[in-house]
């Protein structure tokens, strides 16, 4: 049995395509596809909906001591924040994998309505977290401590506002692609969407950057937040995803 | 005529303090070291950057302009880390970046040494707003200081409740991580680079962990550090300046500039 781990955002959970009853996450989609070749294999998908890159840096610590045979890095967008009542009892949720959307064989991911953070009060979630982002943080009249300090942070501290922001995010990937590494671990990392007012170089450590990389890309999103649906997801994981986990596989696993 | 300039980025322990017997008498190491040169006839520029307070985010970022935007080239940093935990806050970014160039003679008229003026380089801890220069650093002893509040030091108490980078140990990787960088962007830019550490951080202890970066750390190579200091702060009066530029920075910098 070989294990794969996921650590996204939003971008590696389910969406559906206009019209299509099918909501599937590409992790999702690709242990089926690794299973239809009959490959013995696990994926935990950890990916959280608006995760910043400091939980998804927090996670990868959390996770890399329990044995893994490939590790995808999707890396988040800049300017988010996660806030944590307790680090303990967060830790403890981050072990509540459960079975996926679609009950594939052999896929986890964390459950779809407790991961979620409160967007309408700003308060803790029930796991107690809660993700921000410029657009969650302005979606409710409502506030918080937390909003409130995510707001002042994005207007006025030197790590959120001023370029180092989007550097700090860069060196934050390449310390956990360096940390997947020195654990001899094999590793994808790759953006979904680089924002525009980032140049290409933004992307120099990467494996891919979907945005860069897919063709007809746009055409592929199904709301305002470039989120795939299962038709592209599909396209993800042919163009560029599973080409490089087969090259994994066919190595290491 | 100067032919070498020197870029020195601190905090607090960078600024001047007088010791306990003799609190009038106030240097910062920084100055002493500009005198030591000029007395060995050096032509030599120091450029004391240090504010009170200043977080490790204001320090890679001030550095990232005076390496890249301030249209002098140096010839030696020295950087004293500041200590996680610190953050700072900025009004307008274009104000502040104009406001790095606006250095001033020293608080003891040393010939070529320039620093930010005391009164424009303290944030402002009885109201917690923006300084006169528009910026605020806050620690967690500076945001206990008052009764008063603001937005800016409310968020900084709700990060350092709350946010996974200012809660958890993370801190301390994310110092890290922003140290190196630092270091890389000096041997990018060819500016040798002398780093040190006044003291390692009581949240993290690992004195391993933090010999990464820095080429000494003074809590540890002095053995009486302590008796150095003139406040609860671990700041150095004359005496401790003294002993920290003959024994650490000074055969550095000779090193790295050769003869006068």
């Amino acid at each position: 049995m070989k294990k794969i781990l996921v650590i996204g955002c939003s971008w590696s959970r389910q969406y559906a395509d206009p019209g299509d009853s099918i909501k599937i996450s590409w992790p999702e989609l690709m242990q089926q596809q690794l299973l239809d070749r009959g490959l013995d294999v696990e994926t935990a998908n950890t990916s959280q909906i608006c995760s910043s890159i400091f939980a998804q840096w927090h996670n990868l610590k959390f996770y890399l001591p329990l044995q893994w045979d490939l590790v995808i890095l999707q890396f988040t967008g800049t300017q988010r924040q996660t806030y944590v009542a307790d680090e303990m009892e967060y830790n403890s949720y981050l072990n509540t994998l459960a079975p996926g959307f679609n009950g594939v064989q052999g896929y986890t991911e964390l459950d779809y309505d407790t991961m979620v953070s409160d967007w309408i009060t700003y308060g803790f979630n029930q796991h107690g977290f809660l993700h921000l982002n410029p657009g969650t943080a302005t979606s409710s009249s409502k506030t918080s401590e937390m909003k409130e300090a995510y707001l002042t942070n994005c207007l006025y501290s030197v790590y959120a506002n001023t370029q180092e922001a989007k550097q700090l995010q860069v060196l934050i990937e390449k310390e956990m692609i360096a940390t997947v590494k020195s654990h001899n671990i094999p590793v994808i990392a790759y953006r979904h969407w680089r924002n525009p007012v980032y140049n290409i170089k933004y992307n120099e450590h990467l494996d891919f950057c979907v945005s860069d990389d897919l063709e007809n890309w746009k055409d592929y999103q199904v709301d305002g937040g470039q989120h795939f649906g299962r038709r592209g997801n599909t396209a993800l994981l042919e163009k560029l995803i599973m080409p490089k986990v087969l090259e994994c596989i066919d190595t290491k696993i | 005529m100067i032919k070498q300039r020197i870029l020195v980025i601190g905090c607090s322990f960078t600024k001047q303090y007088g010791d306990i017997d003799d609190p009038y008498t106030r240097w910062s190491w920084a100055e002493i070291v500009q005198q030591k040169l000029n007395d060995r006839g050096y032509s030599t520029k120091t450029y004391n950057t240090s504010q009170y307070c200043s977080s490790i985010f204001a320090q890679w970022h001030n550095l990232k302009f005076y390496l890249e935007q301030s249209n002098k080239k140096f010839d030696l940093a020295i950087v004293q880390l500041t200590t996680p935990g610190r953050m700072t806050y900025i009004e307008n970014e274009i104000d502040y970046l104009h406001y790095l160039s606006k250095l001033e003679p020293g608080f003891n008229g040393v010939e070529n040494y320039l620093e930010w003026p005391h009164d424009f380089s303290v944030s402002d801890y009885d109201t917690f707003k923006f300084n006169s220069r528009g910026f605020l650093h806050l620690n967690g002893g500076t945001a206990a200081m008052g009764k008063r509040t603001s937005e800016l030091k409310e968020a900084y108490l709700t990060d350092n409740l709350y946010s996974l980078p200012f809660s958890t140990p993370m801190q301390n990787d994310i110092t890290l991580l922003i140290e190196k960088e630092m270091r890389r962007l000096c041997e990018h830019h060819g500016v040798p680079l002398i780093m040190f550490r006044w003291f390692r951080y009581p949240g993290n202890d690992d004195k391993e962990f933090w010999q990464q970066t820095a080429d000494f750390c003074l809590s540890d190579s002095i053995p009486d550090f302590y008796d150095y200091t003139v406040d609860d702060g671990h700041h150095f009066g004359v005496r401790g300046n003294k002993k920290l530029v003959k024994e650490f920075i000074f055969p550095r910098v000779i090193n790295t500039l050769g003869e006068p």
